[in-house]
């Protein structure tokens, strides 16, 4: 967002870009990353954030680094990375650091009304949960059966530059052509849990196409810590809590 | 919609003008001073950051009051100073930056343009007359720097008086200063702003810079 122009030996002028946008950013991935950060300076440069070092970039030299790495990413043999390798890039970045955490991948069936969606639900006073639900009641599901087009305006960041609309018609359009799963793409769970972490709108397409009772295939991703494990419940206990404890505060402090 | 009485507008003008602040009025949006400023708007005025003591003081001895600023909140980058607000008795507001400030497209946090930016407003400003009164103005080319960043960042659109002001501006601006002036804030799309104000295209400027990669 910030290089310095010098002027003289003695002198430097700021320089910021206002017009900048972050693709990416993650905190604290594995031991040697505290910071990646990749902005987009419009009309400046790419940058990309390491800890305290930063590289600039053309677009051009970017598109072709990333693409570079791609190439590294799926050259990598043994132990389970080379797994990620038919992964989805955006869940990979969402994954973090628990990319180093993963023991184990195995592929199995499972009926699709067994699967669970994490929906993100508005509660008044508490703001944006996440709770679980069956397929039937998730948006996008709803949407492709013309039940309700509350998907249109649901707010989510896995495809950018592409709206909720048209990303699910052309899934299930891709579904009728491709079949499922399409380049190895299978939706993803975490351990024991039912919550989809990759794949929530397959399951919405799939399930509208063929029903709750379809058997799909799933990759089930085995980790050797517990940061996996989601609590909705205790989440959205946690805030409850929260909000309870706020307004005693100012209560007592009304009183006092 | 009521406004202000130009009276009470115009007092104000005349009396930080006579003052020894240094200030300029960074706009007259839709030539709204000093007759038909909405009583929900206020004066947006840049002052030279050393003179922060002096507008107070100066504010506070004419009947303002400071009030908690609407965007206190917001998140100011790079030095840029707390916003400030005042209110007189007859409810006008007084906006107070210290720095020519916009918003990042990221997170709406506050980040000042350009230090050359800055210091050509206070170099270059200009005596403009506010309704019979004398009082200092950014001058065209920096007006010009000034309203395409607020229509690109703050407001993300350009009102029918910011494509008026643009258009006129522009056939009075030296364009090869100007486009190394816009190359601080806009970079490389500096020259494709200018064409696409000269062709009267500004639905496209936006859409146009969002997806600008020619860099």
């Amino acid at each position: 967002m910030k290089s310095f122009r010098t002027t003289s030996a003695f002198q430097t002028i700021d320089m910021s870009n206002p017009g900048v946008i972050t693709l990416a950013s993650l905190r604290n991935i594995g031991p040697n990353i505290r910071r990646l950060d990749v902005e987009d300076n419009i009309g400046e440069a790419i940058h990309i954030h390491w800890n305290n070092f930063r590289v600039d970039f053309s677009v051009h030299d970017f598109l072709r680094f990333s693409e570079n790495l791609d190439v590294a990413f799926k050259s990598l043999s043994g132990g389970s990375q080379s797994e990620f390798s038919s992964f989805d890039p955006f869940f990979l970045y969402r994954m973090g650091e628990l990319i180093f955490h993963v023991v184990g991948s195995r592929v199995e069936s499972r009926r699709i009304g067994d699967l669970r969606a994490l929906v993100k639900v508005n509660v008044p006073r508490l703001g944006a949960v996440m709770v679980p639900r069956k397929i039937s009641d998730t948006p996008a599901y709803k949407f492709l059966v013309k039940e309700s087009d509350e998907f249109i305006e649901y707010e989510q960041d896995s495809y950018p530059g592409l709206d909720n609309e048209s990303r699910i018609k052309e899934l299930f359009a891709s579904i009728d052509v491709n079949g499922y799963p399409f380049d190895d793409q299978l939706i993803t769970l975490f351990g024991n849990q039912p919550y989809i972490r990759d794949g929530q709108h397959r399951a919405a397409a799939l399930a509208a196409r063929y029903g709750f009772d379809y058997e799909i295939p799933i990759r089930i991703l085995e980790f050797n810590c517990q940061s996996w494990k989601i609590k909705p419940f205790r989440g959205l206990l946690r805030s409850i809590a929260h909000s309870a404890a706020r307004k005693l505060y100012r209560r007592v402090r009304r009183w006092l | 919609m009521r406004f202000h009485p130009p009276e009470v507008t115009g007092k104000f003008l005349s009396l930080l003008s006579s003052s020894d602040i240094e200030w300029i009025l960074l706009r007259n949006t839709n030539d709204e001073l000093p007759e038909r400023l909405d009583v929900k708007k206020d004066i947006d005025v840049l002052v030279k950051s050393r003179d922060k003591k002096k507008i107070h003081n100066f504010l506070l001895a004419n009947q303002f009051s400071e009030i908690r600023h609407p965007l206190a909140n917001d998140i100011r980058l790079y030095g840029v100073d707390e916003f400030r607000m005042y209110k007189n008795t007859q409810g006008l507001l007084i906006d107070i930056n210290f720095q020519a400030v916009v918003r990042s497209l990221d997170h709406g946090q506050w980040i000042p343009l350009d230090q050359m930016i800055q210091g050509e407003l206070w170099l270059n400003r200009r005596s403009v007359s506010v309704g019979g009164e004398r009082v200092p103005m950014p001058a065209l080319e920096d007006m010009f720097v000034l309203a395409l960043s607020r229509c690109i960042f703050d407001k993300k659109d350009f009102t029918a008086w910011h494509r008026d002001l643009l258009r006129q501006t522009l056939g009075q601006c030296n364009l090869d200063s100007l486009v190394k002036k816009l190359d601080l804030v806009f970079f490389k799309f500096a020259p494709r702003l200018i064409d696409l104000v000269k062709l009267n295209k500004f639905d496209e400027i936006i859409p146009d810079y969002l997806s600008f990669s020619d860099y």
